[in-house]
């Protein structure tokens, strides 16, 4: 078999609700997708799911000819091609959607679903809720985390930074709305690199007065392996980091430095080769990955053949309008099917809508990083989220 | 498909075999429902550990799965454990490959290879014995690389070192030579060693100079001679290669199938190459060490062992000038040495 030619598509998709971070607190709800179709002389095609970029021009000619199961060899041939400008920008986001369309086709032509294919034992992956819930109001906050309990999920991951009283109120809220799921559900909180270290120490130890936090996320820059490492050593809670690092070589510092005690790892990681060497290396060093939310939640085929993943972020935001995906959560798990490669289908009616009648919404991704953001708090401004800033 | 069961077949021993304690082998052949068979080879003191382990945990599981299923076995933790779950995994693989009716390198994800090899004198030295072979082995397969055991006296080894030299003619810049070590010796003694024969000899690597679990030591030869410190032939756990990351004491890494299946050395592989450590593979009955090549980041080098097998040979393998390649048959390329198995 040989990979004979590519399509790339792009559109908008409006969410089912608002997602935001502390460097967005007002939210957006638009967002840009891309799927990269990767065709063969054998009437088989590979798809990757995306946000975008393009380049896949420039690095197809690398791929055209071979066979797609090579895709490990194929992979490094490409690393090794970007070397000169590095793995960064469109040349990271092509190397990552061509990994991820060779591993859909290798697993289609073996017929079996890509997390067998990846040697998992079984398709069946821990998860864990995670509302990008700045934006959402108490209630909001409350129906989101009880509807992920209802589904069986005893872990929550709230966005934090800017108001530490309101933050630790609507932790509550989001320990009261699991407690369907668990009598001691699993508490996250995540800071998108908003604070410095020092910032981030304080921050925490006052939650930790009252609650008990598995870890922390993204608490200092994310290549600062000091600062991390300084957090770390501070706070009870775990420092997890990596999800905006590209690839295995940036991971070096971090891991070397114990600077990260849980490894979030992603699609975005230079795809599902880049993302398992992540892996990999994190299990050497005995740290637990986490795999970071996706459309259809498609990467829990990898996480399934981690042996030290612990749990995969579902934001249930509705991304999925154009896809039918063979996988559903319960009892706190995704569960994955039989259906060959990544279980994924494009419906062609609903990409063509959306393309043909892009939606509109609020805010646009990605985002800038938030005034104050390392250097101080700039406190919320009226109206920036409908949220009571006052604490309890 | 479905794991049914396992048949162990123990060779006879070979007069390379029988100058090395422990090394009686046996041919693993794992049975399935689909009518196909994984093979590996093992040394026959963990074939009751393999047979506990088919009948306890693999007994009705899909070879597919081999990943988890390397899990799993990693937690049974029986004695002898290391060497079987390896072998399984490696018959595993075999199996995956075959179900899917390609060769291990593409299942691997791999290209064809054409790995990089050295030759291994892994028998006690006998002058004429070594460079006859190394002579016949160099003319047939273009390789000039090497690597030999290192013996007690650092004068005797560079004797035997710069003989294998002058009969490979290794003096071009892609040449390595290697002396490796049983893994027993104290830093000091050994930066001696490799000092006295480094003021005559460029060395690539030294490995195993030292005790395994000993990463100070490592890291101490490490930084007194001038050759790369390598560490792994026999460590069949992903733990055990910590410390030495951690702490920088090994330059390349070694990945020894027989103790880490083929899941283990994925694993560490991907770990080496987020340190942008060189990896070496230990020799394997049938060279399925040169399925793994091309698939791994860093990978430098293949050992080709002066003893062989007397119970399994490889399909496909070729050589052509100094490189190494697999077949494209479905599978690891292992088949029983037909009349030969007892």
């Amino acid at each position: 078999m040989k990979i004979t030619g590519f399509r790339f598509e792009t559109y908008l998709m409006k969410l089912d609700r608002p997602i935001a971070d502390c460097n967005l607190p007002e939210g957006l709800d638009l967002l840009p997708g891309s799927i990269l179709y990767l065709e063969t002389d054998e009437d088989l095609t590979g798809i990757a799911l995306g946000f975008g970029g393009g380049g896949i021009d420039a690095l197809f000619p690398l791929i055209e000819g071979h066979d797609p199961r090579e895709v490990t060899h194929l992979w490094l041939k490409i690393n090794d091609y970007v070397h000169k400008l590095g793995n960064e920008g469109e040349a990271h986001a092509a190397l990552g959607a061509i990994d991820i369309a060779l591993w859909d086709l290798k697993a289609k032509i073996a017929g079996e679903p890509l997390w067998k294919m990846l040697g998992a034992r079984e398709g069946r992956v821990k998860a864990y809720a995670s509302g990008l819930d700045y934006c959402l109001d108490d209630d909001e906050l409350f129906a989101f985390y009880r509807r992920m309990a209802e589904l069986g999920i005893d872990g929550g991951k709230l966005k934090v930074g800017l108001d530490v009283d309101a933050d630790m109120r609507r932790i509550g809220i989001m320990q009261d709305a699991l407690s369907i799921a668990s009598e001691r559900p699993v508490l996250m909180i995540d800071a998108n690199e908003y604070w410095s270290p020092k910032q981030a120490v304080r921050y925490i130890r006052r939650i930790e007065e009252k609650y008990d936090i598995a870890w922390v996320e993204e608490p200092a820059r994310r290549w600062d392996y000091h600062g991390l490492n300084l957090v770390s050593r501070q706070v009870s809670a775990a420092v997890a980091t990596g999800e905006n690092l590209n690839s295995v070589a940036d991971f070096y510092a971090l891991i070397a430095n114990q600077a990260v005690d849980v490894v979030n790892v992603a699609a975005s990681h230079s795809g599902i080769t880049g993302c398992r060497q992540i892996a990999h290396m994190a299990h050497a060093f005995g740290l637990p990955v986490s795999m970071m939310n996706c459309q259809a939640n498609f990467m829990a085929h990898l996480a399934a053949a981690l042996p030290n993943h612990v749990g995969l972020e579902v934001l249930d935001c509705g991304r999925e309008q154009c896809l039918a995906f063979d996988s559903r959560i319960e009892d706190g798990y995704i569960l994955l099917g039989d259906s060959p490669g990544l279980g994924v289908e494009i419906d062609q009616t609903v990409l063509a809508r959306l393309q043909a009648n892009p939606p509109s919404g609020r805010g646009k991704f990605p985002f800038s990083r938030r005034e104050g953001a390392g250097r101080y708090i700039h406190p919320l401004q009226p109206g920036e989220v409908p949220w009571s800033h006052t604490g309890d | 498909m479905k794991i049914t069961s396992v048949e162990c077949t123990v060779f006879p021993a070979t007069e390379a075999a029988a100058e090395r304690a422990g090394s009686r082998q046996a041919l693993i052949q794992l049975r399935t429902d689909a009518g196909l068979t994984g093979l590996a080879v093992a040394d026959a003191e963990a074939v009751p550990a393999i047979e506990a382990l088919v009948s306890n945990r693999l007994a009705g599981e899909d070879p597919r799965a081999a990943m988890g299923l390397w899990e799993q076995m990693i937690d049974a933790g029986t004695a002898h454990a290391t060497r079987a779950r390896a072998a399984l995994d490696i018959a595993m693989w075999d199996l995956k490959a075959k179900a899917n009716g390609e060769p291990l390198w593409k299942s691997l994800g791999g290209s064809r290879p054409r790995a990089r090899a050295h030759l291994a004198w892994d028998r006690p030295w006998d002058r004429r014995q070594a460079t006859d072979w190394f002579r016949r082995v160099r003319a047939e397969t273009g390789i000039r690389s090497a690597s030999m055991t290192a013996g007690p006296d650092a004068e005797a080894d560079l004797a035997a070192i710069s003989a294998i030299r002058a009969v490979l003619e290794a003096t071009v810049p892609e040449s390595v030579l290697m002396l490796r070590f049983e893994g027993t010796g104290r830093p000091h003694d050994v930066i001696r060693h490799v000092r006295a024969l480094e003021s005559h000899v460029d060395l690539a690597c030294v490995c195993s100079p030292v005790r395994a679990g000993d990463f100070r030591g490592a890291r101490e030869v490490g930084d007194a001679v001038r050759a790369a410190v390598c560490v792994g032939r026999g460590v069949g756990d992903v733990e055990t290669f910590l410390p030495y990351l951690r702490h920088y004491a090994a330059n390349v890494i070694e990945l020894d199938i027989a103790a880490l299946g083929i899941s283990g050395s994925i694993q560490v592989a991907d770990a080496a190459f987020g340190f942008e450590l060189p990896v070496l593979l230990t020799g394997y009955p049938g060279h399925v060490p040169v399925h793994l090549f091309p698939a791994l980041p860093t990978a430098m080098s293949v050992e080709i062992p002066c003893s062989h097998s007397s119970g399994a040979r490889g399909s496909g393998i070729e050589f052509d000038d100094g490189r190494v390649s697999a077949g494209v048959q479905p599978g690891n390329g292992l088949y029983p040495a037909t009349g030969e198995a007892a």
